[in-house]
């Protein structure tokens, strides 16, 4: 199923991920794993269970962290997360989450986090700030079911222009709420497609755009990386080419010998049969 | 059921083909982990290649060449406590700027053919004293004892990182190519007062050479030698 938000399912408790049935493949739904004080404690384990995820759902991490609080070797470690192979990129970027409602927090953390990330030679995180106006934020439990449907009939029913922006973000506590939070949406989603089809086609045409986008973006990066690095070679391999020490060798030890001398030893060669 | 007693930590910077397929060699024939890491992006190249289940994958940008990309391995290696009692680097070295350059990489994975293992393992048995184990011809020197100086070009750099880390072996032979066997207790012994990760920040970004100038990457090649040398364990060459 092709969603044409992004939903961003918030979770706390790994378990949540790894319950997940993932016999239907979910586009457009990623999973965020939160990272606060307990987060900060668990970290490592949260780094093992994840990394048993090797070939499973991408995913992206949420920090709800106070920046002042923020070590350098928490920084490093969060580095590490961006390393897994199902790590959430978008442009080659790493997707990061910021849940916390204080602006000047998340924007410190994100600086203290986009300098470690350089020094390992990533790029700047995209980051997705929860709080963001044009963004849908709801928490899921079965009580909150009626209040999400709600969220989203009011997101559809925004101005055309407001609608293809923002993305929801669900904060779930149990992984069968995955299927609630879908059916939710695609339930708005058929609904929109019922009473606007004209603006659900060009929703669903921006949609498919804006991910070739990404992709072809991430080809970009991957392409320029590989040429810089063709580049620097051929560079180098034309400047100290083994080729060159060998032909300086042959000039210096045999072609220096006057022609006489040569063509002396090309007749004792033809000579001895050689 | 016992633990791997060797993992294999492997850079692959040309594309995963024929190292995975040397590596399954090995691990069908060994217990072991296999630990793995890409350049980052290349997303495409990953896709393309049927990995076995059990081997661990990471995808790094190129900071420090196969160092930096092994030290990403190292971290993987700390995080996910994993443990045997040995740890192989390799990595696919190309050296296209050499004549010499597919021999030297052939010569270097002598150490992960599978007749050469079994001689590998009774070596460290044998001897304790035996910290690494490498190809015999990539064990180089560079110092000059009497003049008490490095021979190449990265000798300021070398000082400064043996000052910082207090890394001062006696014998300054050390792994050219960095690929080799090594007592995981010895490289863990640093790595645990010294991130990997944090050691990655003060290498270089993408390919570098140090013909023209040194580099931190060049100088931790060495240093990851003298790491294990400077505790008092020697290198055996086969």
């Amino acid at each position: 199923m092709k969603l044409l938000k992004d939903v961003y399912c918030l979770v706390d408790d790994l378990r949540i991920i790894s319950n997940f049935d993932y016999s239907e493949e979910l586009e457009n739904v990623w999973f965020s794993v939160v990272i606060d004080d307990q987060g900060v404690q668990n970290r490592t384990s949260i780094y093992q269970k994840i990394s048993d995820n090797n070939g499973g759902k991408q995913f992206c991490l949420a920090l709800n962290l106070d920046c002042d609080t923020v070590t350098e070797a928490l920084l490093q470690d969060i580095c590490s997360f961006f390393f897994l192979l199902n790590y959430q990129h978008i442009s080659a970027k790493p997707v990061v989450v910021l849940p916390g409602e204080e602006e000047v927090n998340n924007s410190l953390l994100s600086e203290k986090l986009n300098d470690v990330m350089k020094r390992q030679g990533l790029k700047e995180a995209l980051y997705l700030n929860v709080q963001d106006e044009l963004n849908l934020y709801s928490t899921f439990t079965d009580g909150d079911k009626e209040n999400f449907r709600q969220l989203l009939k009011h997101k559809y029913s925004a101005p055309i222009n407001l609608i293809h922006k923002g993305i929801i973000f669900v904060h779930i506590k149990d992984s069968s709420a995955i299927s609630d939070v879908v059916s939710a949406c695609s339930e708005a989603e058929l609904n929109l497609k019922e009473t606007q089809p004209e603006l659900y086609y060009l929703l669903e045409e921006n949609k498919a755009l804006a991910d070739n986008v990404h992709q072809l973006e991430d080809s970009v990066s991957f392409m320029q990386e590989r040429l810089t690095h063709q580049n620097d070679y051929l560079a180098f391999i034309r400047s100290n080419n083994e080729a060159k020490e060998i032909q300086a060798f042959y000039n210096k030890q045999y072609e220096v010998l006057p022609l006489w001398y040569k063509r002396f030893g090309h007749v004792l060669k033809f000579l001895m049969r050689k | 059921m016992t633990g791997p007693a060797f993992t294999i930590l492997t850079h692959c910077y040309y594309g995963l083909e024929n190292i995975v397929e040397i590596i399954s060699k090995v691990s069908a024939s060994y217990h072991t982990n296999v630990l793995i890491n890409c350049p980052f992006p290349s997303h495409t190249a990953l896709k393309d290649v049927l990995v076995p289940d059990n081997f661990i994958l990471r995808k790094s940008p190129n900071v420090g060449k196969d160092i930096g990309g092994k030290l990403v391995l190292l971290d993987t290696f700390m995080k996910l406590d994993l443990s045997s009692k040995y740890l192989v680097f390799v990595h696919d070295k190309k050296s296209p700027h050499l004549a010499t350059g597919e021999q030297w990489f052939k010569d270097l994975l002598r150490i992960i053919e599978p007749t050469n293992i079994s001689q590998i393992l009774s070596e460290f048995e044998k001897d304790s004293s035996i910290g690494i184990v490498a190809t015999k011809s990539a064990i180089k020197d560079e110092y000059d004892v009497k003049a008490k100086k490095y021979l190449s070009n990265n000798g300021d750099i070398l000082l400064k990182l043996q000052e910082k880390y207090q890394v001062n072996p006696n014998d300054y032979r050390y792994i050219a190519g960095t690929m080799f066997w090594v007592r995981t207790e010895l490289i863990l012994n640093f790595f645990k007062k010294f991130h990997p990760l944090k050691v990655r920040e003060e290498l270089e970004y993408g390919n570098v050479m140090d013909s023209c100038s040194g580099t931190f990457t060049h100088s931790w090649e060495r240093m990851l030698t003298w790491l294990v040398t400077a505790q008092g364990y020697k290198i055996k060459g086969i």
